[in-house]
């Protein structure tokens, strides 16, 4: 358990998704990673329409911590706990009800590059898919900050332009220095809403 | 002359007048009635103490000085100034000698000894006498005969002593019956009463084994006709140890466990068809130590024997039950059980044996030096037990609605967000499994060998770089590791080459100084290669800091150079160095022969100035490295072949300082 920096993967005008995916994982596949299974990432949205001022709630199933689920306030509380939280959350059916369309996952190949994990993974609600995600993992380090030079390199020999140019902000936590999957929720939580406006704004 | 006077004693008597007992308040006296006669004797009888009137006799005696004193001394306990008249007496006697003494000196004014002082004048002399001779003797005699009193009181109690020891002996003999056994057996085994019979239990269920068998016994009393009469397996059981004290207890045991078992751990080595390594396990091994002895009565051996058997079994079928399951497990062929035999090849033509030995009579004794895999029995018998506590301590469920039987880390592992490869981690570890870890050892167990014997083989082929290997003691089972040293005798300190090498159970790791590490297979052949290679660039590193210590340059350095048309040549390091005026060069090649030492050859190139008069005969023209292509121009001159032999020196390092420092002066 690294630091994991998420992000979105803007495609080419003209090309569909298969394709793009098809580009990114030869490109990966270049670079030496090795297939290593397959991934998934569930998010669930919940909100409490008798409450007048409740956050959104985000219920995550991520494929790499198979035992735990995350539950995510959209003003940055964070839980972690086992997989009774659905079961428990639909005996609160009366507090806090599934939104409509709020389903939304991601699934895709795992690749293994040494000490990286790099993750390709299709962005879909319901049947339609609406994006792709990158996501790259560098196990050994829980400090972003110390790990990030090596990570930025090994993003820009993915997605090329796409990488971010410095540190995001995303991936400094506040109160500690440490990394932890809190991060990693957020940022899919982050990227899930984004695909989401940007299918909206279509 | 004399002691200290003894206590003078006065005696002193009231006056006639009756005492006054008290006075009333009115004034009224009240007096004591003077005693009778009888009465006033009877007190005074009592007042005399009698005992030290002896001892002042004693020491009277004793201080005496001569006998007139004595009897004046005896008459004088008559009047209370006896005392004081004897000590003028005395003095009286004193100051006479000392008068004597005098008047004697006078006249005789020389030195004369005074122990012997006998003049020379006519009737005069001087001399001691003493005043009681019989006072040491008596004494001796008294004390032997104290002691002789003490010696007999303190003999009367060591014999009391042993006449009860005696008799607790006969007693705690005459209490060995039917009962009196019965509740040895108690405190040794499970027995409880079932209607009219009394059964017993030898099975490990309480240990937590989940065994099939029950292992249930029952006890007889025996009954007078058949209590001597012991059948074969009994009488084998009492074969090594013939005085086993007779009961009149008899356990009987089911037949499957009378008999004599023990689970036997081989390395075969097929091409050869011997056992390289064996040993067998028994749980009568382990116990005999620590828990029997010789005077054990004959059901308690009978049971030892019934429980070692199911342990025996209960191993080997857990061994098997895994051996079935899991086909292979990083071994050479998938692994076979037929019968009571488990076998597989841990390595191409190493087999390893696994087999349940059962027999009615008692085994042949073990060759002793078979039985040195301890590592491997003692890990089998920790695995077992570790699974019969896992068995019987299941951690209680935190909270107390949580599944049973998972530990704290699976238990916290969803709420501490553990990744797939954490749980995955600890899923492994908390599977144990028998064949798994008995195949790692002995493969660890295989290759250490290997190691240790090609250790040996080189340090044998090669005399001249002395070859050391450290065995570290901090080892597991299934890790060790040696420190090797290579150095030339007298040139430690010049030079001295050190690897680490780490034994694991399928490979070979090796560290060198350079923080290179490298991974070598389980072959022989390859760690012997490295070896050789090894040393070969040891002595090429040799040369080259014994050349710079000596004042010569270093031109040129390979450690793997061309090889030309030489098929017997594996690898070729070669140096080339001048000396400090560039007057003399000299090329040494190192050879890696195949299949054999390592070889030298070394030319030797002079400018025609130099004087080469000390070295005439150690060289020669080498008809085989002829220079005459106009390639070699520029390395000028011709070169000289060395005639190692001829040489002074020990060995390789020695003879090139010879060279070396012959050359330049």
């Amino acid at each position: 358990m690294g630091v994991t920096y998420i992000c979105q993967w803007k495609q080419p005008e003209g090309q569909n998704i298969q394709q793009s995916i098809e580009q990114i994982s030869s490109c990966v596949e270049k670079l030496g990673a090795k297939k290593a299974g397959l991934f998934q990432v569930e998010c669930e949205s919940f909100n409490a329409p008798n409450a007048p001022n409740a956050k959104t709630l985000h219920l995550i199933y991520d494929s790499e911590f198979p035992a735990s689920r995350f539950a995510l306030f959209e003003e940055g509380s964070f839980l972690v706990t086992d997989v009774m939280l659905s079961a428990f959350l639909s005996k609160l059916r009366a507090v806090w009800q599934p939104k409509k369309g709020g389903k939304i996952d991601c699934k895709g190949q795992r690749y293994e590059l040494g000490d990286f994990l790099i993750k390709l993974g299709v962005v879909s609600v319901g049947a339609s898919a609406k994006g792709i995600s990158v996501e790259l993992e560098y196990a050994p380090c829980v400090y972003a900050r110390d790990c990030w030079g090596m990570m930025s390199e090994m993003l820009q020999s993915i997605i090329g332009e796409q990488a971010p140019p410095s540190l995001p902000s995303n991936l400094q936590p506040k109160g500690t220095e440490r990394f932890s999957p809190e991060l990693t929720m957020q940022q899919y939580v982050e990227m899930f809403n984004n695909i989401r406006k940007t299918v909206v704004a279509r | 002359m004399s002691g200290n006077p003894p206590p003078i004693k006065i005696s002193l008597q009231s006056l006639s007048d009756t005492k006054i007992q008290e006075i009333a308040y009115d004034g009224r006296e009240t007096f004591i009635q003077p005693l009778s006669m009888s009465e006033s004797l009877t007190d005074l009888a009592n007042r005399i103490d009698f005992l030290a009137e002896n001892e002042d006799e004693e020491t009277q005696t004793d201080d005496a000085t001569s006998t007139s004193v004595d009897e004046a001394q005896y008459q004088a306990k008559q009047w209370p100034w006896e005392n004081i008249r004897t000590q003028i007496q005395r003095s009286v006697i004193e100051m006479n000698v000392l008068t004597d003494v005098l008047s004697i000196a006078q006249n005789k004014p020389t030195n004369v000894p005074k122990e012997t002082a006998e003049s020379s004048d006519s009737n005069r002399y001087m001399m001691y006498d003493f005043a009681s001779k019989e006072a040491e003797p008596s004494k001796q005699s008294l004390q032997m005969i104290t002691k002789k009193r003490c010696l007999g009181a303190a003999s009367k109690i060591l014999l009391s002593g042993a006449d009860r020891l005696n008799k607790a002996k006969s007693e705690s003999s005459f209490q060995n019956t039917y009962h009196s056994e019965l509740l040895k057996l108690r405190q040794r085994w499970r027995v409880r009463r079932v209607g009219e019979k009394i059964l017993g239990e030898l099975s490990f269920r309480t240990a937590g084994s989940d065994y099939w068998h029950m292992g249930s016994f029952e006890v007889i009393k025996k009954s007078d006709e058949d209590s001597d009469t012991l059948d074969d397996y009994e009488q084998n059981l009492t074969k090594l140890t013939p005085n086993v004290p007779k009961s009149p207890i008899k356990v009987v045991v089911s037949s499957d466990l009378r008999g004599f078992s023990s689970l036997s751990v081989q390395i075969m080595d097929l091409s050869k068809d011997e056992a390289i390594k064996s040993c067998t396990l028994s749980l009568s091994d382990i116990e005999n130590s620590a828990m029997s002895s010789a005077n054990d009565p004959l059901w308690h051996r009978v049971l030892c024997n019934a429980q070692n058997v199911l342990f025996c079994r209960e191993l080997f079928a857990r061994l098997s039950k895994e051996a079935v399951q899991q086909k292979t497990l990083g071994t050479a062929s998938p692994i076979v059980v037929i019968g009571d035999t488990i076998t597989t090849n841990i390595f191409p033509k190493i087999q390893l044996r696994v087999q349940l030995l059962f027999s009615k009579t008692h085994p042949t004794k073990r060759n002793p030096r078979q039985a040195s895999i301890f590592s491997i029995q003692n890990a089998l018998m920790h695995l077992l037990l570790r699974y019969f506590s896992k068995r019987l301590h299941i951690s209680p469920p935190h909270p107390t609605t949580a599944a049973l039987g998972l530990t704290t880390q699976m238990r916290h592992a969803a709420v501490h967000h553990n990744s797939l490869n954490q749980l995955a981690a600890t899923a492994k570890k908390t599977t144990l499994s028998f064949v798994d870890v008995l195949i790692t050892m002995s493969k660890h167990y295989e290759v250490r060998q290997r190691v240790c014997d090609t250790i040996k083989v080189l340090s044998n082929e090669f005399s001249d770089p002395d070859v050391l290997a450290h065995w570290s003691l901090a080892s597991s089972k299934t890790e060790s590791s040696a420190r090797l040293t290579i150095a030339n005798s007298g040139f430690e300190s010049c030079y001295r080459s050190a690897v680490q090498v780490i034994v694991k159970p399928d490979c070979i790791k090796i560290l060198q100084r350079d923080a290179r590490s490298l991974t070598l297979s389980v072959d022989p052949t390859d760690l012997h290669n490295y070896f050789v290679s090894l040393v070969a660039s040891h002595q090429l590193m040799t040369v080259q800091v014994l050349s710079r210590t000596l004042g010569w340059t270093m031109l040129h350095v390979s450690p793997h150079s061309s090889l030309g048309l030489t098929p017997d040549i594996k690898n070729r390091g070669s140096v080339l160095i001048s000396s400090n005026n560039g007057a003399v060069s000299v090329a040494i090649a190192c050879n890696e022969m195949i299949g054999g030492p390592i070889q030298y050859t070394t030319h030797v190139q002079y400018t025609k100035a130099h004087d080469r008069s000390q070295l005439e005969g150690t060289m020669y023209d080498d008809p085989d490295f002829s220079l005459e292509s106009e390639k070699y121009l520029p390395l000028g001159g011709v070169w000289m072949k060395v005639n190692w032999p001829q040489l002074h020196g020990r060995h390789f390092i020695q003879k090139m300082e010879t060279l070396l420092t012959s050359l330049v002066y």
